[in-house]
């Protein structure tokens, strides 16, 4: 068991967080104990790709993990005195949702209500935790607009969500996310439905939010170029399970786990001509019935046979960088 | 589940017609005239001392055959015009389409009946007749689902092959869009069986081929005093549309589940 | 160098039914609008660009799949829109497809052996009992071995990469000699991307096979490509080398896409070209040069004048009033 010690006074430390779902075919481990945290005003990446459990750790933190899921073990402590969340009441944590913690999602379109207009959806968002005229919010959702840098905002508050673009959608959900100043912003692969030029201004707008309010950002995704941008620090997952965290310099120069170090070697890149690729044979595994021990080790250049049976636990390799490996010292000296 | 058994045991009765009742539906025994059900008459004899028993089997064979008969028709001719609507789109589909509107809004009963008035009374022909007219509904379900799939890759890619388009609607398509017909026809045969009957009832057709219809039509005169001519055929009647119902339904439960991909 | 492939002034507008109460409008997409490119014998051609540029469109039109509003399509010199039909079956096979979606390009009824195998008795060119031995020598060039393994499993069975890969092989399966690749990674996870990026490398150096890879993903177009061809609302507005593209780009837009791509190791303090505004609808097109609206070098004739594709450096053509090596 890892409790990251190295950040103290974290914001959000998730515990040994164990989430499975249970159906006919099996339980799918989707996240299998799971420990990072989150300080006040940092953003953090979950990188990882299908099935890492990057999005389902996402929805626990929520604690809006759908049925056959269910959080069944770990802990998800929100240190300004909020407590663990994995044991909290409904109503408490509708108070949290919001508030404390937001979410923005990946596909604006099917998380905003097409039969309202955008201005109503953020207005709902903040009546719902604060006592406030109509009025009032109305004016608080157009300066809001406006800090988004939605161009005419009185206009775009009597719009549609299928008269605005993917951007501009996206920017409404932010609003919604950041409308009552939480402390935590979970941003769920906020880019992926947009265009390159549309992801660029998404994420200067979060960075800029993330200035400009000192709000934490957890950002989920699987592009690792993206968190290169504005993570400050990198949590790798991999069928469930924590495999690296570090800075990002740490994880982008000196990756310390044999899946972040193949991987990184394994991608094109757009800044200079890559001749030759490094490929990772195999596939992903299920997480229904994962590999044993390291749920890499199909995969790992480096396996040996106690990579089989042991399942590694995340280890110290320097100042705020853990890599869960059994041989991290014989392959990185 | 219950649909099959009850249809394959229906088919079973019908088909043993021949052991079970050798002397045919067409033996007059004039002695025997309107006895009630005994032990030598299972189900009682009519008016001319006919053995409702024998008639009963050898007339569920009739009408089994008559409904598979229709309805194979049905679905063959619903195969191709739903194929050829579906896949090729455009002019040819909505030509297609206003004649399956026009042979939809028309009341195929009166058209069946007007038809077989009108060329006499072949078991052959009515079958015919009946699978002519039921085809719409198969065609229309079966082009929905063409018109869904075949702009998919996979379908691109054989026209990229050069797949001539019979092959790539027989083949690639056809396998996968064929399932919400084949639900239909289960009801077509069902449908097609009443219809039959329907017109045997009403005398028309081949009273020597003596189908369930015909039965009940010679039920008619002396039901009051022998029951048993007219409950029989009916009583078959009703399990054997309801057997295929039920079959039809079961079948569109566990397709709708599989339909997955 | 011999050309293989010549795009010449390509058209394709859809018009669309707007109804409403008050009657109906009548208006045109401009999906792709007098695109001119040629695609020599054993390069690997690019068309990049982002949503609704226009690239798919292309790519369709060049496979033969949809008809254009205008232009002319010549593979090997010959019109493949007037061919008739006994030329057209002759020139089919030369030209196949390999698709986006490992899920919805395999058809979900049939096994590996008769996906690779389809194209085969499409042409007729293989009997029953040799199906076995073809599909099998394909999936292993694929790299999908033993093939034993493969032949009889349903696409539901394999993972993306391998279906992918049985995609590969099924447009390998009648020896073409230019492969389209429509966003051929585009779906897959970051740990298999290479796994068939390094494929097509590989088939490209056994074979000679000419690519023509459509992707919004500049880093797959930059390890995969020689040429580079850059579409924007319908439009060609650069073409040149990969390497002068990447390294010299002379179109605001093609600065744009770069600079707005994050990569690994970026820095924040690094040059980059902001855009103002919003993506412009393809059915009300900006006057002049569709991309005015957003440029940062924007001058009045660009708001009159659409320009054309001209050559600016040596084999590097831009469609720009002020490209980068004429601005200062």
């Amino acid at each position: 068991m890892v409790i990251l010690l190295d950040n103290d006074n974290p914001l959000l430390r998730v515990e040994n967080l164990t989430t499975y779902f249970f159906s006919g075919e099996g339980t799918a481990k989707a996240v299998d104990n799971v420990s990072f945290s989150v300080k006040e005003g940092e953003t953090v990446g979950l990188v990882g790709e299908s099935g890492s459990g990057k999005t389902v750790t996402a929805f626990s933190i929520m604690r809006l993990v759908p049925p056959p899921g269910k959080i069944v073990g770990g802990h998800i402590v929100l240190d300004d005195g909020t407590g663990d969340l994995v044991v909290k009441p409904e109503e408490e944590m509708m108070k949290i949702r919001g508030a404390k913690i937001s979410m923005c999602f990946q596909d604006p379109f099917t998380y905003l209500n097409p039969l309202t207009t955008v201005g109503k959806q953020i207005a709902e968002a903040i009546t719902l935790h604060r006592e406030i005229t109509s009025e009032d919010a109305k004016n608080d959702v157009i300066s809001l607009m406006k800090s988004l840098a939605i161009q005419s905002p009185e206009e775009r508050y009597d719009a549609y969500p299928h008269q605005l673009s993917g951007g501009m959608r996206q920017r409404i959900l932010l609003a919604m996310a950041i409308s009552c100043g939480p402390k935590l912003l979970i941003a769920d692969e906020p880019t992926t439905a947009l265009d390159v030029i549309a992801q660029d201004e998404i994420l200067s707008l979060l960075k800029e939010i993330k200035n400009k309010l000192g709000v934490a950002l957890l950002l989920i995704t699987h592009d690792l170029a993206i968190a290169s941008r504005l993570c400050d620090r990198i949590v790798i997952m991999y069928a469930g399970k924590v495999m690296e965290v570090g800075s990002a310099r740490h994880i982008f120069r000196e990756p310390k786990h044999p899946y972040t170090s193949a991987l990184l070697e394994s991608l094109p890149r757009v800044r200079h001509k890559v001749i030759e690729l490094k490929t990772i044979e195999g596939a992903l595994p299920s997480v229904i019935n994962p590999p044993t021990g390291c749920r890499f080790h199909p995969r790992c250049p480096f396996a040996t046979e106690t990579c089989k049976k042991e399942i590694p636990e995340l280890v110290k390799v320097a100042e705020g960088h853990y890599s869960a490996c059994l041989r991290i010292n014989e392959i990185y000296q | 589940m219950a649909g099959l058994i009850l249809v394959a045991s229906l088919s079973i009765f019908a088909a043993s017609a021949s052991i079970l009742a050798p002397n045919g539906p067409l033996t007059v025994n004039l002695n025997d005239i309107y006895q009630a059900p005994n032990m030598l008459h299972l189900f009682g004899t009519d008016d001319l001392g006919r053995d409702t028993f024998a008639r009963v089997i050898w007339g569920t064979r009739i009408s089994l055959m008559v409904g598979f008969a229709a309805a194979a028709i049905a679905a063959a001719i619903g195969i191709i015009v739903g194929s050829v609507a579906g896949y090729f789109g455009g002019y040819v589909d909505t030509i297609l389409m206003r004649f399956v509107d026009v042979m939809l809004s028309i009341p195929t009963f009166f058209l069946i009946l007007l038809i077989a008035l009108i060329f006499g009374g072949n078991e052959f022909i009515i079958v015919f007749i009946i699978g002519f007219t039921i085809w719409p509904n198969g065609a229309r379900l079966l082009r929905g689902e063409m018109l869904k799939l075949r702009d998919q890759d996979f379908v691109n890619a054989a026209r990229v092959a050069g797949a001539p388009a019979r092959m790539i609607m027989f083949s690639e398509l056809l396998p996968i869009t064929i399932y919400p017909l084949i639900v239909d026809s289960g009801l077509r045969v069902g449908s097609a069986i009443l219809t039959e009957a329907s017109l045997g009832f009403l005398g028309v057709g081949d009273p020597n081929a003596a189908s369930l219809g015909w039965l009940l039509n010679e039920a008619i005169s002396s039901f009051r005093s022998a029951w048993w001519t007219g409950l029989f055929p009916g009583l078959i009647l009703c399990l054997a549309v309801l057997g295929f119902n039920l079959i039809a339904d079961g079948l569109n439960q566990a397709l709708n589940v599989k339909l997955r991909w | 160098m011999t050309t293989l492939l010549k795009v010449s002034q390509l058209t394709k507008h859809y018009t669309v039914q707007k109804r409403s109460l008050f009657g109906s409008s009548r208006k045109v997409v401009h999906a792709a609008d007098d695109v001119t490119f040629e695609i020599n014998e054993g390069e690997t051609f690019g068309l990049v660009g982002e949503t609704g540029c226009g690239k798919t469109t292309i790519a369709k039109i060049v496979a033969g799949l949809i008809q254009p509003t205008s232009g002319h399509i010549y593979f090997s010199g010959d019109d493949i829109f007037s061919l008739n039909k006994d030329d057209f079956r002759k020139f089919r096979p030369k030209m196949q497809l390999i698709f986006q979606d490992p899920y919805a390009s395999l058809n979900p009824r049939q096994t590996t052996e008769d996906i690779i195998t389809m194209p085969l008795r499409a042409n007729h060119l293989v009997e029953k009992r040799d199906e076995e031995e073809k599909a099998s020598a394909l999936l292993e060039k694929v790299g999908l071995s033993p093939a034993s393994n493969f032949l009889r499993k349903y696409p539901h069975e394999l993972s993306s990469g391998q279906r992918q890969r049985v995609g590969i092989a099924r447009a390998l399966a009648l020896n073409p000699k230019f492969i389209i690749a429509d966003e051929p990674v585009s779906a897959l996870d970051a740990s298999i991307k290479s796994q068939i990026l390094t494929l097509l490398q590989k088939l490209k150096k056994e074979s000679g096979v000419t690519y023509f890879v459509i992707s919004h993903d500049l880093a797959t177009i930059r390890y995969l490509c020689t040429t580079v061809a850059v579409m924007h609302l319908g439009k060609l507005v650069e073409l040149s080398d990969s390497e002068d593209i990447f390294n010299f780009p002379e179109h605001p837009y093609t600065q744009a896409l770069l600079s707005a791509t994050p990569e690994i190791g970026d820095s924040e303090n690094d040059q980059k070209l902001r855009l103002e505004g919003e993506l412009p609808s393809p059915i009300n097109l900006p006057t002049g040069c569709r991309f005015h609206t957003r440029c940062p070098f924007a001058q009045p004739k660009c708001t009159s004048e659409e320009p054309q594709l001209r050559q600016t450096r040596m084999r590097h053509f831009v469609a720009c009033h002020f490209p980068t090596s004429e601005r200062n």
